[in-house]
């Protein structure tokens, strides 16, 4: 359908409004609100995040795509409602105790939801009961650590510890990102994933949802 | 002794000042401030700012080859875990990042950081060469924005850009003992103010700068990797390890 490969490419160029506006004209033509998140907005969300890890866009032509797909989605979600898609799973996501920095954890949210995740946002400074607690109130498969200080990334292994110390450490998937994680890192913390980029952690959040 | 030392430029006045006045030979190779945001780009510059003193000598444009080469840096988002040394001892501060070099020493830096958690930090080297969060710099950056993605996105980029300053509550300004502008304490207070910061001024200690420039490398604040080893991350207090390859 040429309206999706256009609401694709407008989204790809960050055109919030038009992408809004088109939205509307693929529903007023009586478009599957399914197909247009998926083959419309996902599409083309899903070709930044692969520009993004490629290094041929950076993080403003990923933040103004994001806010385009966010538009579409709103004029999309009271009929993906009515039609009962669902989300593809839930994750938890929040920047470590004692850390500030949001920038990155904005940018993997954002990536999340482009894959139809929905995402749980709890902001920075979370601590590791935070995360169990929010994992637990959302049924979340995913939890997603964020750190950009060297004196705060060992707090992501309290949080692994307190998943384990409640029983639920076999219920989510620990995902761990931000500038100075490693794989090793992760291996070392007994975390699930380390992904270098927001375009590739969605990849691996959707994987972990199917 | 000769030193190389590879250092960020954030450190320019001070390890200028203190390099003249070391009883050493030293050289120092500049890289560019704002490397720790993109760890493995740091990692592939300071890589081959150390292959180039080897290519220098080789090419005889050098004429002695240094006894260490010193880093000045700290982890700096761990992008100094991987580098290897040669045939040269590599010198690194265990350190997480300037901010400790500036206030002297480690354990002060995580007493500040506990203490103020939400500080955003500023001195000479930083406000020279840093983009730092004043009126100008998220003007300029609009600016940018305006021309490259059109105004409406420009707006909402820029709203982006600040959400962290929200995080904050606290503009630490660090002076110096080798210079001070009187210009930089006046702009770091507006900054706080303009951002609703609370605003204190700490005494800088360049011990550790001169300790990197006078060769005094102790164990438990220097990591010294002799030849034939590599840096790794040790995710304990003592920050990095020295491992043979």
């Amino acid at each position: 359908m040429a309206i999706l490969d256009e609401i694709s490419s407008f989204l790809q160029q960050g055109r919030a409004p038009i992408v809004k506006e088109k939205v509307q004209e693929a529903l007023d033509q009586g478009l599957d609100s399914k197909e247009i998140l998926e083959k419309g907005l996902l599409d083309g969300m899903g070709i930044i995040g692969e520009k993004f890890k490629k290094n041929e866009v950076f993080v403003p032509e990923v933040l103004i795509a994001a806010r385009a797909m966010n538009a579409g989605v709103a004029i999309l979600k009271p009929y993906l409602v009515e039609a009962g898609v669902q989300s593809k799973g839930t994750a938890v996501i929040g920047t470590v105790k004692g850390d500030l920095h949001d920038i990155g954890k904005n940018l993997v949210k954002m990536m999340l939801e482009g894959k139809g995740i929905n995402v749980i946002d709890l902001g920075v400074d979370v601590s590791a009961d935070q995360f169990v607690q929010s994992a637990v109130d959302n049924n979340a498969k995913i939890v997603c650590c964020s750190a950009l200080l060297t004196t705060t990334m060992n707090e992501m292994k309290n949080v692994v510890t307190a998943f384990v110390e409640n029983g639920i450490r076999d219920k989510v998937k620990i995902m761990v990102g931000g500038a100075p994680i490693t794989q090793s890192f992760c291996d070392s913390i007994g975390a699930d994933s380390y992904t270098a980029d927001a375009a590739s952690a969605a990849d691996a959040a959707l994987a972990f949802c199917s | 002794m000769r030193i190389h030392i590879i250092a960020c430029r954030v450190f320019t006045r001070e390890l200028s000042y203190y390099a003249s006045r070391s009883p050493h030979v030293i050289d120092i190779t500049w890289l560019p401030q704002g490397l720790h945001d993109t760890p493995e780009k740091l990692r592939r510059m300071l890589k081959d700012a150390i292959d180039d003193i080897y290519i220098q000598k080789e090419k005889q444009m050098l004429k002695h080859l240094p006894d260490y080469i010193v880093l000045g840096y700290g982890l700096c988002s761990n992008g100094v875990v991987g580098l290897e040394s040669r045939d040269i001892p590599l010198v690194i501060p265990r350190t997480d990042d300037c901010i400790a070099v500036f206030l002297g020493s480690q354990k002060r830096y995580l007493d500040l950081f506990e203490k103020y958690n939400g500080t955003y930090w500023l001195n000479n080297g930083w406000i020279e060469t840093a983009f730092i969060p004043s009126k100008e710099m998220f003007e300029r950056r609009y600016n940018e924005y305006k021309e490259l993605y059109g105004e409406e996105n420009a707006e909402f980029l820029l709203e982006q850009d600040k959400l962290w300053t929200k995080n904050y509550n606290t503009c630490g300004y660090i002076d110096s003992s080798v210079y001070t502008c009187p210009d930089y304490p006046l702009l770091a207070e507006k900054i706080a103010k303009d951002r609703g910061w609370k605003y204190c001024r700490f005494d800088g200690d360049c011990r550790l700068i001169k300790a990197i420039t006078q060769g005094t490398w102790t164990d438990e604040e220097f990591l010294i990797c002799p030849k034939g080893h590599r840096i790794e991350a040790a995710y304990d207090e003592s920050k990095i390890s020295a491992v043979p390859i």
